[in-house]
């Protein structure tokens, strides 16, 4: 197997992970936006 | 939420873990022989997991619609439609991270062949039926956002309960495309080592989509006086 990273090698890597943690991160901060909503929603019940 | 104890040690355990895996992809593990990509190989430690993720995400979601078809427990419901939005971003990585690799890997410059990528792509069986799986459930999550109250739920467990026939056809598929056969990671010609680091990662990714699952099935329990804001991708706006 040849050790040389190509431009496309690079490039794919990119975008491949980018999208791995676009995922992951993207409905992290999703989950953590629905959460505040939620606690927004219990506060104004308390008062 | 009856899980609530293990929660908290579930996410733990799932960012520690995929930092682990972060270093086993790009530290400890070799290069995987064969392959000519240098860098982006390395998604084959979270393309792989991801998609068994996905198939196991829906499994729970099948489970949830077929309970919720049997006892009518919104519960049950939660539980379904909570799994389907965790099995669509599991797809999502699975099947696009999968598309950037086999360009890069099999269909670079050199080895095109004269094909057109979109041609090959359009024609794999495996590509296919795992984009007809990811788009059932984002219609899935569509169909819940168009729906209500009880309907809301029998409709998605009738859709959940056959949108998961586009699982088997998914996995299944391999043994049609140039893809690796569904059994290739129990193979023997497979480095033993290669799949232990592989099977290291699917744990992870199941400890990941727990920990995700959990997280989403709380707040569904905790959103329940307001149902719109349970909603997958509800906008700001929306209300």
């Amino acid at each position: 197997m040849s050790a040389h990273v190509t431009t496309e090698d690079a490039a794919a890597f990119v975008v491949a992970f980018g999208i791995l943690a676009a995922g992951l991160l993207g409905y992290a901060w999703h989950l953590w936006r629905l959460g505040r909503r939620a606690g927004a929603r219990s506060n104004q019940k308390g008062k | 939420m009856r899980y609530e104890g293990v929660r908290a040690p579930v996410l733990l355990a799932a960012v520690a873990s995929f930092a682990f895996l972060l270093v086993l992809a790009f530290v400890i593990a070799p290069p995987i022989a064969g392959l000519s990509s240098v860098l982006t190989q390395r998604i084959f430690y979270f393309h792989v997991p991801a998609a068994v993720a996905g198939y196991v995400a829906f499994g729970v979601t099948l489970l949830g619609s077929v309970l919720y078809l049997l006892r009518r427990e919104p519960g049950h419901d939660r539980i379904a439609a909570s799994s389907a939005e965790v099995g669509v971003v599991m797809t999502t990585i699975g099947l696009f991270t999968g598309i950037v690799w086999s360009r890069v890997e099999f269909f670079s410059a050199s080895a095109t062949g004269g094909q057109d990528f979109a041609f090959v792509l359009l024609t794999d069986p495996k590509t296919v039926t795992t984009a007809a799986l990811w788009l059932t459930f984002l219609a899935y999550l569509a169909l819940r956002r168009a729906t209500a109250g009880e309907p809301r739920a029998r409709l998605s467990s009738v859709f959940g309960i056959l949108g998961f026939l586009a699982v088997p056809l998914s996995y299944l598929s391999s043994v049609f495309s140039a893809h690796p056969p569904p059994d290739f990671v129990l193979t023997p010609q497979l480095n033993p080592l290669l799949r232990a680091y592989l099977g290291a990662a699917m744990a992870v990714f199941l400890l990941v989509f727990a920990a995700l699952f959990l997280e989403r099935w709380r707040l569904a329990e905790r959103l329940e006086a307001h149902p719109q804001d349970a909603e997958p991708f509800a906008r700001e706006g929306s209300r």
